[in-house]
């Protein structure tokens, strides 16, 4: 009975475990991913689209931000008061107010920036009739405030108030500003665009100060390489790496194998050599400055045992050799356990017999080790070289600690400088992304050759 | 901002000058309200006076005057006493000090004829009597207190400690002249309520008590910001700031002053300017690259990036319609 029905039902568990990894996948790994990488390669408003009348929804051409225009003419349009509540900047208001002349009560238009209303009023078009003064004016020539017949400053000006002069607010209006516009030397492409995307001067030309379309680009990435710290920086990353990892792999297998030699105590090795897994990178390269800086521990021991006259300068701006020796020991002394525990878990998956059956054949130690443990280790040391070099890639803390991140510059160290001191997020995006891509090639160089040599040892 | 300054002038004394400034550039619309104000100076030990070359008065020295002092220390003293803060506000000191003083501006003459004699001048005539450790120094006190150097550059809030805690061997005094005139940078700190701020009348609250005079007067005595405000009581202030003070008036009254503002119009790209500035030093002086070539290369980044942002020229290039124009 049971055996009849089951093909027909089928089987949905596997794929409902699958979905929140998806989810997972998606939400927190796939999606903020692309949108960093996307900053590395993309403008945000790199164009701003030109109507072909003010109030189309058409679009003519697209102009690049910052491309100078001029412009043949231009619209104001008054805002209802549904539109205005909704508008944003780039609205200019107009009030009418009411105020005594010299010949009796008088009313005039005034822009909003000179007239300052009661708190709590709502500055929008339709307001009920409201006292409010006159803003007083800073630093110009003339103290007075120009009222207008109409809400235009071009037009003709009724009379002049004083700063605080208490005026009745009945009307008010907003408007907004729309030029006809071409890039200069080419009429042909034109197109209308509101007062609020533009930067304009007073000779009938302005600038595109902002799109609303982003577009495709490479020049992050170009800026990227033309930065002056691009190359210094790629080329101590990558010397780091080759100067850490050979000497991490010899030293990590050494601990390893200390750890494994079941000497009486050795399991205690496993607690010393995995204290520095617990230090921070910052911490760590704190400590080193501390050994290595010019009053720091290393000179005074060796003063105090009388082997130099006067502390040596290990860590200064002329001396970058120094700054990367002392890189290469604080890395060395903070990750190399990270392999150890790699090696570690992998010289455990060795079984006895194989050992046991090397040691009957007469294979002596180094016999052993090069031609029984290394090839049985390769795949925790495939393991181990990709996160080393990852690691590697990425030192960053380090750096900054023992350099100040000036002299001796990392990747990392690039991509935080573009972030944090320029301000340039799309190139410390770009910055990133090469991380990424050179731990990738890393990666797969890795799997690749390790992979063929395994197959060619078999 | 206006509003909150005309409530504010009821009960104190902004001085109009620094007010202006808030406006930068409009017709009436006041970005931020004046908060405290500071400014760059020279320092030195009295000990280095002994080695002034005779007739210079150290209120109108000039840079070659300065650096002649520098050769004379290293030479009788075998150590260099002057000292810049590279690890620190350099860039200041290209942007506000050294440019318009040889070129007479910061931006438009970036990559003029006077900018190249300028760095050629820098590199063989002042850097080379220049301590070395300048590289990383970040505020200058600390070498001068230390007498690691003698004669120091920088801005009086990282000056103010030495003045402070022996104002009797330190001296402060203006900046150099160069050819152009004798450029200084005074910087304002300003205080601006945010369109989108949740409680704008908490901020007002908050900046009135920043402007108060006793309130200017805390600043003065802790941070060496000086106030913007009349009023503020300096009956009881620490000798550093009173010696700074006198430096301070000498530079800006000096009868060959070109103020020159902090970049502006940059937006969120402030920091890259300052970075230009210094890449161009940094080639130049300590990586001996062609200062022709130099100069041409950090000028188009220059201009890439006015062009981008859209920032007209500043003090002390003049208005610009339109991007500023590296020329």
């Amino acid at each position: 009975m049971k055996k009849s029905k089951k093909p027909a039902s089928f089987n949905w568990t596997p794929y409902w475990l699958i979905l929140p990894t998806l989810l997972y996948l998606a939400f927190f790994f796939a999606w903020p991913m692309f949108q960093a990488l996307k900053l590395a390669i993309w403008e945000d408003n790199a164009l701003l689209r030109l109507k072909d009348s003010v109030n189309s929804s058409r679009f003519t051409v697209s102009l690049a931000q910052g491309t100078l225009v001029d412009i043949i003419k231009d619209e104001t349009v008054a805002l209802s008061p549904e539109e205005l509540a909704g508008a944003q900047a780039g609205i200019e208001r107009w009030y009418l107010l009411e105020f005594t002349g010299d010949s009796g009560p008088l009313q005039a238009w005034a822009p909003e920036s000179r007239i300052r209303l009661p708190e709590n009023t709502e500055a929008i078009g339709a307001l009920a009739p409201v006292l409010a003064t006159v803003r007083s004016k800073i630093g110009s020539s003339d103290p007075l405030t120009s009222v207008y017949v109409s809400p235009d400053d071009n037009s003709e000006v009724i009379s002049k108030l004083a700063a605080r002069t208490e005026v009745r607010v009945v009307e008010g209006v907003g408007l907004e500003h729309w030029y006809l516009i071409h890039p200069k030397n080419t009429p042909n492409k034109q197109g209308w665009a509101s007062a609020n995307m533009l930067q304009i001067y007073n000779d009938q030309s302005a600038r595109i100060d902002r799109g609303n379309q982003g577009q495709f680009t490479l020049k992050f990435i170009q800026k990227m390489f033309n930065d002056r710290f691009f190359r210094p920086a790629l080329l101590t990353t990558l010397l780091l790496t080759l100067l850490i990892i050979p000497v991490q792999f010899v030293l990590a297998i050494i601990m390893a194998l200390i750890i494994q030699s079941r000497i009486k105590g050795s399991g205690l090795f496993l607690y010393i050599f995995a204290i520095p897994l617990g230090v921070s990178e910052l911490a760590v390269g704190i400590l080193f400055f501390a050994i290595f800086t010019q009053n720091g521990l290393l000179n005074s021991s060796l003063e105090s045992l009388g082997l130099i006259a006067k502390p040596i300068t290990f860590l200064s701006a002329d001396n970058k050799t120094g700054i990367i020796i002392a890189i290469w020991l604080a890395e060395i002394w903070r990750a190399t356990s990270l392999v150890m525990v790699i090696v570690v878990s992998g010289l455990q998956a060795i079984s006895d017999e194989i050992l046991e059956a090397a040691e009957i054949f007469g294979a002596g130690l180094w016999q052993r080790v090069r031609f029984v443990i290394l090839p049985l280790l390769k795949p925790s040391l495939q393991v181990a070289l990709i996160l080393r070099t990852i690691l590697a890639l990425q030192v960053f803390a380090v750096v900054v600690a023992l350099s100040g991140g000036d002299v001796v510059s990392v990747l990392a160290n690039e991509s935080f400088r573009q972030y944090s001191d320029l301000r340039n997020y799309n190139v410390a995006a770009a910055y990133a992304g090469l991380i990424l891509l050179i731990s990738m090639v890393s990666a797969v160089i890795y799997l690749r050759t390790l992979r063929a040599h395994e197959e060619a040892g078999l | 901002m206006i509003d909150v300054v005309d409530d504010l002038s009821q009960s104190r004394d902004i001085a109009p000058a620094f007010l202006a400034t808030g406006l930068l550039g409009s017709e009436d619309f006041l970005y931020y309200v004046p908060w405290m104000q500071a400014t760059y100076i020279m320092a030195a030990n009295k000990a280095a006076l002994a080695y002034l070359p005779e007739g210079v008065d150290l209120n109108a020295l000039s840079w070659q005057e300065l650096a002649d002092w520098c050769e004379v220390m290293l030479e009788r003293t075998d150590s260099p006493k002057c000292g810049l803060p590279h690890g620190g506000l350099f860039h200041r000191f290209l942007e506000g000090y050294l440019f318009p003083s040889f070129t007479g501006g910061m931006v438009s003459e970036f990559k003029s004829e006077s900018a190249a004699d300028m760095f050629a001048w820098v590199k063989s005539e002042l850097w080379p009597s220049i301590h070395p450790q300048s590289i990383s120094y970040e505020f200058m006190q600390e070498p001068l207190l230390a007498g690691e150097v003698w004669v120091a550059f920088d801005h009086t809030a990282r000056l103010l400690n030495a003045f402070n805690a022996e104002p009797d061997n330190f001296i402060a005094f203006p900046a150099p002249a160069g050819p152009a005139g004798r450029g200084f940078m005074p910087v304002i700190v300003g205080l601006g309520i945010p369109s989108t701020a949740a409680d704008p009348q908490a901020a007002k609250s908050l900046i009135d008590y920043l402007t108060q005079p006793e309130t200017q007067g805390k600043v003065l005595n802790a941070l060496g910001f000086f106030p913007v405000v009349g009023g503020v009581d300096t009956s009881d202030l620490p000798v550093g700031i009173a010696i700074e003070a006198g430096a301070v008036n000498a530079q800006a009254n000096a009868a060959d002053a070109i103020p020159s503002l902090l970049p502006v119009g940059l937006g969120s790209r402030g920091g890259e300017i300052n970075q230009i500035f210094r890449n161009a030093f940094d080639r130049i002086v300590l990586e001996d690259q062609d200062i022709r070539m130099v100069l041409d290369e950090e000028g188009a980044n220059l201009q890439t990036l006015l062009n981008e942002t859209g920032a007209p020229c500043w003090a002390p290039d003049s208005a610009s319609q339109g991007p500023c124009q590296v020329n």
